[in-house]
């Protein structure tokens, strides 16, 4: 029942790997309207690491999710798990677990707890009656809902948004994954009680629970808390991604640049500093060109009609031509 | 020289039957043209309280104490018999509504709609739910306009157009309907709908909390711009201090149902003093402190049908005395802030006599 | 499995969250009974049950008894008179009570388990099947009802109880059908049940734990409002006279008072009794339709006096 144990040694294969994966959601009938979702994605997530996917609403970083998790497939593309095994299907649902945004959706409220959390032992490990809830209050001691016994038989609405959440992170847990896809896992709890879950997530990493962690948010800050790693999407298109220090410290990408100055900062404005508001777009994104052009600040001619790849300059990998190109000034 | 609004003492109960304090003996003011913050947890009272500024409140809640005015008018006042604790804020006696001496409550359930968006207009979360799907946009803005003020319809279309085009959405997008719209639109053309009869005062409760951050910071900048446009007071609901610290005058911060402090915004991030108000200005993530993680507060906030004896953070707090456990201290103003708490008035009494 | 739980409204002090289940069955009830016209609804309804249950013990006479002065007008002996052939007519009145209630009761369960069958089956698996039971939806939807029941009922001459019901019910399911679809397809992306598939539920697992106690409301509902229909299906059929006319219910007593020109005569009770039965079950089907609303949607509950 435990994890895949990672070696000591670095291992090079990756626990994940998508490579080139598009989806399009083609609506019904004759005139359904057809919407690229994610366009030619690939990444790795390598064992021990938490790599964050940071994007809005529209990007895509929840269809990737449901994508790695098998809850959706891929117009095209692969998602392959460390051994080969193919997209997550039958049993090998298991090695990929979610934890979900809304904790009171995440959770059906006429279910127990001690129900909840024990469905992937049952399914998975064949186990049932005592030793089943022996090994969800083991778990619950794990997401520290302690003691476990005052848990067990509670219902959703008997607990708080941070203790259903810890059960949401409880049941992925029982699956005993490989890989957890967090899908902004704080976004709806309370500032003060965010940091907990947060460190709860990191812990599950730092204690060998799971092998790796894929962060979808569209919270640069606390992806910066948690990942070292980051994947800047826009459009169902990676625009840049890297070691998380040093995009933020000096992103490359007019996008994340817009993302960075678009978070609240009141000591930025007690300095009286102040912000563009971002443009709006001016116009649908070119079918081949690069997907931000029409909010594009810095958009070349170039950049309506060539879509640019991910190049690698400065330590990271940035898709403008402005930035590769060196004819933008240097990133601020 | 009075206030836009004037709230004093306003209690908040949902239900009869043991009933949960959401809010107790609130007393705030919002002066013309200025953006008050109103921030706080989950649970905190703050969205009560913004639905009953604006008589809102739907059963199960019940205003069972204080006043509200607005633009003098009364649009609370406390029942004949209602038991009002005497507070500093209602000692002074406040005058029957001129148009009916005889009358004991304040104004009807039709004058307050009268005045409802032509001078309290309010934009609560989800502009989805505010915008009735089967109507186009521009439909929606006949309608209120039509309810509230006498315009022709070209008058009625050049304002929704104007409006619109305020919050930077094309006028185009008025033959619309909702389904049609991105979440960041939909809210702009809410913002939009409360604008356009140029109200005294807007509510809004939690307006960006659904959207990105990036149409957020749209939004912000816009209102930022609005104000100086077409300026109007605002009353702005949100857990978020970062975003009331850049956009709001003037914070209220409110803890299980009260005020626990308030304060100018420029003077919040460094001269905070509730250790609440410190705590979540600490757990406030800062952009430019690379190191910053969250940090929380731990504990959970009280539940609110058994209010005890002493302070009501005690509980959580890292700076409790034993007088904390047993006396629950008041609200007392000190110059331009407002402070509820044992401890940290000691420090700001000083500061205040040292100052002065 | 758990009987209806209930969503009762948290007292939140802030915006109202979603609701939230508590308890079993007394519960539900608590609900119902605070909304005024939901409790006239409910002891009409129980009333009607109770005497569908002791009616026949509580007939002054038995049906059968056709010893009277015929089309005789209310008395102190013959509390709503006697009929063509001098039976009396509020006995048939208690005893007709049974048949009528429950073949209202049994359409509306037959034609929501059809519904539920048709409509979640389509909703939760999707793709032809959909399709498929889509379409088929909306050719039952498209039938005339009313006539296709008469050329159904023609074909068994003299239907009891058991034809009526199934043909009632075999034919009202549509609508229900319909709805559910639609409910189950939006509970199929909700969180908690691509959860439960991550967790390695099967289908059937997932239908009994997951959708359908998440709908008992939408089932409750659409069990009452199939009843009402039922029952003024039904009623309507006797009436024209595809019933079985020895089988004393309220509709045959309206076919027979009709055929017997009661009215023309002066026995106004003979019709207006069975009406008036017919009107107050449906009305309290209606009134106890209302409540459950309050029950799924926690904003629409009475407050707690």
């Amino acid at each position: 029942m435990s994890p895949t144990q990672v070696p000591e040694a670095v291992d090079a294969a990756p626990a994940l790997r998508v490579e080139g994966v598009t989806r399009v959601f083609q609506g019904a009938g004759r005139r359904g309207a057809r919407v690229v979702a994610l366009r030619d994605v690939s990444f790795d997530l390598m064992p021990g690491e938490v790599l964050a996917l940071v994007g809005e609403s529209g990007s895509g970083k929840t269809t990737i999710g449901r994508i790695v998790t098998g809850v959706d497939r891929p117009t095209s593309g692969t998602v392959t798990l460390a051994g080969g095994a193919g997209t997550t299907a039958g049993t090998d649902r298991r090695r990929v677990q979610m934890v979900f945004q809304d904790p009171y959706a995440a959770l059906n409220p006429f279910n127990t707890v001690a129900y909840t959390v024990s469905r992937p032992l049952v399914n998975y490990d064949g186990l049932s009656g005592d030793k089943a809830r022996e090994r969800v209050a083991q778990i619950l001691r794990t997401v520290q809902l302690t003691p476990p016994e005052e848990y067990l038989d509670k219902r959703p609405h008997q607990l708080s948004g941070g203790q259903r959440q810890r059960v949401v992170v409880a049941r992925a847990l029982a699956a005993g994954p490989e890989i957890v896809v967090a899908d902004e896992p704080v976004s709806m709890l309370d500032v003060s009680i965010r940091a907990d879950i947060l460190q709860l997530l990191r812990g599950l990493l730092d204690e060998r629970r799971v092998v790796a962690m894929l962060y979808i948010t569209h919270d640069l800050l606390s992806a910066r808390l948690l990942a070292r790693r980051i994947m800047v999407l826009y459009r169902g298109h990676l625009v840049e991604t890297g070691p998380t220090a040093q995009i933020l410290a000096r992103p490359a990408h007019p996008y994340t640049q817009m993302l960075w100055a678009a978070i609240p900062n009141p000591r930025r404005a007690a300095r009286g500093e102040e912000v563009p508001a971002p443009a709006a777009a001016s116009g649908d994104a070119p079918e081949n060109g690069c997907p931000f052009a029409p909010r594009c600040p810095l958009a070349l001619d170039r950049c309506w009609s060539e879509r640019p790849a991910l190049r690698p300059i400065d330590g990271r990998r940035v898709a403008c031509h402005v930035v590769t190109q060196g004819t933008a000034a240097a990133p601020a | 020289m009075s206030a836009l609004v004037e709230v004093s003492g306003l209690s908040v109960d949902y239900g009869r039957a043991d009933p949960v304090h959401a809010v107790r003996d609130v007393s705030l003011t919002i002066e013309e043209n200025q953006f008050v913050g109103l921030v706080g947890e989950s649970g905190c009272g703050k969205s009560t309280l913004a639905m009953a500024i604006a008589r809102l409140e739907r059963p199960p809640a019940r205003i069972v104490a204080g006043r509200i005015r607005i633009g003098g008018e009364a649009w609370v006042s406390p029942a004949a018999g209602a038991a009002t604790e005497p507070t500093q804020a209602t000692a002074a006696a406040d005058p029957p509504p001129a148009r009916d001496p005889g009358r004991r409550t304040a104004l009807s359930t039709d004058e307050i709609r009268a005045r409802r968006w032509a001078e309290v207009a309010i934009v609560l979360q989800s502009g989805m739910n505010a915008l009735n799907p089967i109507m186009t946009i521009g439909a929606q803005f006949e309608d209120a306009m039509r309810e509230h003020a006498r315009m022709t319809p070209g008058q009625m279309q050049a304002r929704a157009e104007e409006t619109m085009r305020m919050v930077q959405v094309d006028p185009a997008v008025l033959r619309r309907y909702p389904h049609e719209l991105s979440g960041g639109m939909k809210q702009r053309a809410a913002i939009a709908l409360a604008l356009c009869l140029h109200p005294r005062l807007v509510i809004m409760d939690e307006p960006t909390t659904a959207l990105d951050v990036v149409v957020q910071r749209q939004i912000l900048e816009n209102l930022k711009e609005l104000r100086r446009q077409q300026p109007f007071a605002m009353l702005f609901v949100s857990h978020d201090l970062g975003l009331i610290l850049e956009l709001c005058d003037r914070v209220v911060v409110m803890y299980a149902g009260q005020v626990v402090e308030t304060s100018p915004s420029a003077h919040m991030l460094s001269g905070a003093r509730h250790p609440y108000t410190r705590a979540l200005i600490e757990s406030l993530p800062d952009p430019e402190t690379p190191t910053a993680g969250y940090t929380g507060i731990p504990g959970t906030p009280p539940e609110l049908r058994h209010i005890p004896q002493g302070c009501m953070f005690a509980p959580r707090c890292t700076r409790r005395v034993e007088a904390c456990q047993t006396t629950a201290p008041p609200l007392e103003r000190f110059g331009d802030v407002e402070l509820r708490c044992l401890v940290a008035r000691e420090e700001v009494r000083d500061v205040a006599h040292a100052g002065a | 499995m758990s009987a209806q739980q209930v969503m009762v409204a948290q007292a939140p002090a802030g915006p109202v969250r979603a609701a939230t289940p508590r308890g079993h069955g007394s519960g539900v009830l608590a609900i119902l009974w605070r909304n005024p016209r939901t409790r006239v609804g409910m002891v009409l309804l129980g009333l009607f049950v109770l005497v569908s249950i002791v009616g026949p013990w509580l007939a002054p006479y038995s049906v059968n008894d056709t010893s009277f002065m015929f089309m005789l007008p209310p008395s102190a002996r013959h509390l709503l008179g006697t009929t063509q052939s001098g039976a009396d007519v509020f006995s048939e009145l208690l005893v007709g009570t049974r048949v009528s209630v429950v073949v209202s009761l049994a359409v509306g369960a037959l034609a929501t388990f059809l519904a539920m069958l048709v409509g979640i089956t389509a909703g939760y698996v999707g793709g032809w099947v959909d399709e498929v039971l889509s379409f088929l939806t909306n050719v039952f939807l498209v039938l005339p009802g009313l006539p296709l029941l008469i050329v159904l009922a023609s074909f068994v001459p003299g239907a009891g109880m058991s034809v009526i019901v199934l043909i009632v019910g075999l034919t009202g399911w549509p609508w229900g059908a319909r709805t559910m679809r639609a409910q189950v397809s939006t509970l199929r992306s909700r969180d908690f049940v691509v959860a439960a598939r991550l967790a390695g539920d099967g289908l059937w697992r997932i239908l009994a734990r997951e959708i359908v106690p998440n709908m008992l409301s939408l089932v409750a509902a659409n069990f009452l409002g199939a009843s009402t229909a039922g029952l003024l299906t039904a009623v309507g059929l006797e009436f024209l006279g595809f019933g079985n006319p020895t089988q004393v219910s309220w509709g045959s007593m309206l076919y027979w008072a009709q055929n017997s020109s009661a009215l023309l005569m002066g026995q106004w009770a003979w019709i207006l009794a069975p009406g008036l039965c017919i009107a107050l079950l449906g009305m309290s089907l209606v009134l106890v339709n209302f409540g459950f609303d309050a029950v799924s949607n926690p904003r629409l509950r009475e407050e707690v006096q």
